[in-house]
């Protein structure tokens, strides 16, 4: 059994060592406010980093090195799996734990759907990775709309 | 909105602005030695005792962490000694930040010793087929008494001048082959 996912492991990172391109990180994230007249749509990154400006750099910062970086090559301080195809990255602002999580979509973008902080095992939002998948499931299914997020 | 007036609106903030600079640093180093680690082969005890001291496996994998930032300049150096790289500290103007920034995906994590950088037999860098096939309009059109003059790069992508081309390259042979031979 151990072998077989061994196995199973080597050729998800085979897989993605071809199919992976630069940059390793595209990301988009789940609309809060639709464009009105002149004022651009925003996103769940957008209405989260409104506050925190250091978070927000720390965040760009670590996504473009992440980007020039294959993800077989991140590791689970700077990215990890939370089940069912939905992720985190990690990162620490301070002496906060941030998280922004999130998944895959079809088009190689990886969609923010939530942002969270991290202290003790314990995220807040008290139900952040439940809320993250109610998220996904609606972005994927079209309910919610999705838009870009520029680094 | 580009990436680089993004930035340069973000970076009107002064939270921001301190904050990016700290994770430029703390970022780029410690995805520099992780890189370049892994490149030579090496795991986290092997680059210790490349430093002169196992014992110093638990300082790397701190520093490997983009979260952590307590890098002492001495331990930096020791680094740039066992991966025997240099290294750049300097302070610079937030234009340059932007420029390096807006070229981030371009330049490379992991840095060549200096044996492999300097003493190694210049060769000429890779030519991608698409850069074949302009080289070969570019003949076309420069067809003069047999010879043409091209451009030529040395392999970190510096221009390394003009160079003649005879017109009876021989494809089968590498291109770098044929441009040495001129």
């Amino acid at each position: 059994m151990r072998n077989h996912n061994k196995t199973a492991i080597l050729k998800q990172k085979v897989v993605s060592l071809v199919t992976e391109e630069k940059p390793f990180l595209r990301l988009k994230q789940v609309q809060t406010t639709p464009e009105v007249g002149k004022t651009p749509a925003r996103g769940v990154l957008d209405d989260g980093f409104e506050l925190h400006k250091a978070a927000k750099a720390d965040f760009e910062v670590r996504a473009k090195h992440l980007a020039r970086t294959q993800r077989v090559n991140w590791t689970v301080k700077q990215f990890r799996s939370l089940g069912n195809k939905l992720f985190e990255i990690k990162w620490k602002t301070g002496d906060v734990q941030w998280r922004a999580l999130g998944y895959d979509d079809k088009d190689g973008y990886f969609v923010v759907v939530k942002l969270c902080t991290h202290k003790m095992e314990v995220y807040d939002p008290p139900k952040c990775i439940e809320s993250a998948r109610t998220e996904k499931t609606a972005a994927e299914a079209g309910q919610k709309k999705v838009i870009g997020y520029v680094l | 909105m580009d990436m680089s007036s993004k930035l340069k609106e973000d970076l009107k903030d002064k939270e921001y602005r301190d904050a990016f600079v700290a994770a430029y640093v703390r970022n780029g180093v410690a995805f520099q030695i992780r890189t370049m680690r892994d490149s030579r082969g090496w795991d986290q005890k092997k680059l210790a005792e490349k430093m002169g001291n196992p014992k110093l496996q638990p300082i790397i994998s701190r520093y490997e962490n983009p979260d952590y930032g307590r890098y002492s300049m001495t331990t930096l150096l020791e680094l740039a000694q066992a991966f025997d790289v240099g290294l750049i500290v300097k302070f610079a103007p937030f234009s340059e930040l932007i420029k390096r920034d807006d070229a981030i995906l371009d330049e490379p994590l992991d840095v060549d010793s200096y044996a492999k950088d300097l003493l190694a037999p210049q060769r000429l860098k890779a030519t991608p087929i698409s850069d074949v096939q302009n080289l070969w309009e570019r003949i076309d059109a420069l067809r003069v008494s047999g010879y043409c003059q091209t451009s030529v790069q040395d392999r970190q992508g510096n221009a390394a001048g003009l160079m003649r081309v005879p017109l009876s390259l021989n494809v089968a042979q590498p291109l770098s082959t044929n441009i040495q031979g001129a």
